[in-house]
């Protein structure tokens, strides 16, 4: 188990979240509300980081995430932070799906 | 010489024989490594009561962990969309299941453990007679009906080791019970050796980022934290100040994070001391002269599960 991938992922995608969180308010609620969604499934997905099923809520997860981004980015200027996070968070959590694939592949081999 | 004195001869000589045979099994028992001093069979059976008490712990990390989750879950779900909040409800009641199955792998890991330190108590026990053989045989069967059943819920495969022992102790029974004693007690902490690193192991490594690190509960600090902001938006929004008795509520689930901080901590370096004092044991059992580390190791494991379980039943009441 590639942990200290798995812990910095988790790690990044907690501070998107919590920013998420903490934004929540107003008229931006809404929105931000799917983004927290979003954030809590790959959260939970790398906590339960070790069967094939969480390999693909974390892939999942992570391609809903950089579409949700994607309009972050077109039509909330001020949520710049936020946008930069979720980058952040789904790269770190596409490392480690490929880590955990290359594992899982090797173990096969073996 | 008369026939009486014949007799009186041939008495002598049995008498005689039957002295010198005793006292050289007795050197034969002293000067044999199975014989375990006094000091040795107390530590052995000091540890095996510190490993009972032990057991609950790791999976009440886990378990509180996933409780003080739930509790946060439902607080942001109070601030979603219905929609959304349904879907959290679903995920997050999911979520907790899944952790109280790594709690359940964690307390059959441990279960197996209890077994085995109720079979060295066994085996240590100073009335030892036939039916504690017995029992220790028992206790033996169930190490290994354990470790199927730990090997299902985890898909790891730990080899069995309580038959060896069970064995061990069939083959005792009868005459000079101590010297046998001695002998399965060996023949059980050598064999479970390899068993008992890899349950308490892959025990650690499910425990390692509550107790080793403390990431989760930090971040459940956090999140805490973060998760009053909407909530207090939604009660302004609505014209009204947050209730006292919820901020109360945030105050209690973020000490009793603390707390769960704490029990991860002293859990996990609990393990490890438990992972030393066997290792401290399978040398005692072979070399008397490692006693002193054994009694140092054996200590250090008593007194962190000992401010466990007084964490935790702080953390009941």
């Amino acid at each position: 188990m590639a942990n200290s991938e798995k812990m910095q992922a988790l790690m990044l995608v907690r501070e998107a979240k919590n920013l998420v969180n903490s934004l929540r308010t107003g008229d931006r609620k809404k929105t931000l509300s799917k983004v927290f969604l979003s954030l809590w499934k790959m959260e939970d997905a790398i906590m339960h980081a070790t069967t094939k099923q969480s390999l693909g809520k974390m892939k999942r997860a992570a391609t809903h995430l950089k579409k949700v981004n994607a309009e972050l980015n077109k039509n909330i200027v001020e949520l710049k932070e936020v946008a930069d996070k979720v980058k952040k968070a789904t790269e770190a959590v596409k490392l480690l799906v490929n880590i955990l694939e290359n594992a899982a592949k090797l173990a096969a081999i073996v | 010489m008369t026939r009486l004195n014949m007799l009186d001869l041939r008495a002598m000589a049995q008498r005689s024989f039957g002295g010198l045979l005793a006292v050289l099994m007795l050197l034969m028992l002293v000067g044999c490594p199975s014989v375990m001093t006094t000091n040795q069979v107390e530590q052995v059976n000091k540890f095996a009561k510190t490993a009972e008490a032990y057991g609950p712990l790791p999976g009440d990390v886990l378990r509180t962990y996933a409780d003080q989750k739930w509790a946060l879950d439902l607080v942001d779900m109070s601030t979603l969309e219905p929609d959304d909040a349904a879907e959290l409800f679903k995920l997050s009641s999911e979520s907790r299941q899944e952790m109280y199955q790594e709690a359940a792998q964690v307390d059959q890991s441990l279960a197996v453990l209890n077994t085995y330190a109720s079979l060295l108590k066994t085996l240590t026990a100073s009335d030892y007679t036939e039916a504690t053989g017995k029992e220790a045989q028992r206790f033996g069967e169930a190490i290994d009906t354990g470790v199927v059943k730990y090997n299902e819920l985890s898909g790891s495969s730990v080899s069995s080791f309580g038959s060896i022992a069970a064995s061990a102790v069939q083959a005792i029974g009868g005459m000079y019970i101590r010297h046998k004693q001695g002998k399965a007690l060996k023949a059980a902490v050598t064999n479970a050796e390899k068993s008992v690193n890899q349950l308490l192991k892959e025990s650690m490594e499910l425990m390692e980022p509550y107790g080793a690190d403390d990431k989760h509960f930090v971040a459940l600090r956090s999140s805490l934290q973060t998760s009053l902001i909407p909530l207090t938006d939604s009660w302004n929004s609505a014209g009204e100040p947050v209730p006292l008795d919820v901020v109360e509520w945030f105050r209690e689930q973020y000490l009793s994070s603390y707390q769960g901080s704490k029990l991860a901590k002293l859990s996990y370096d609990a393990a490890k001391k438990y992972q030393a004092a066997h290792e401290k044991l399978v040398e005692a059992v072979e070399v008397k002269e490692n006693l002193v580390e054994i009694i140092g190791s054996v200590e250090a494991f008593a007194s962190d599960v000992e401010a466990a379980l007084a964490l935790k039943k702080q953390m009941e009441k």
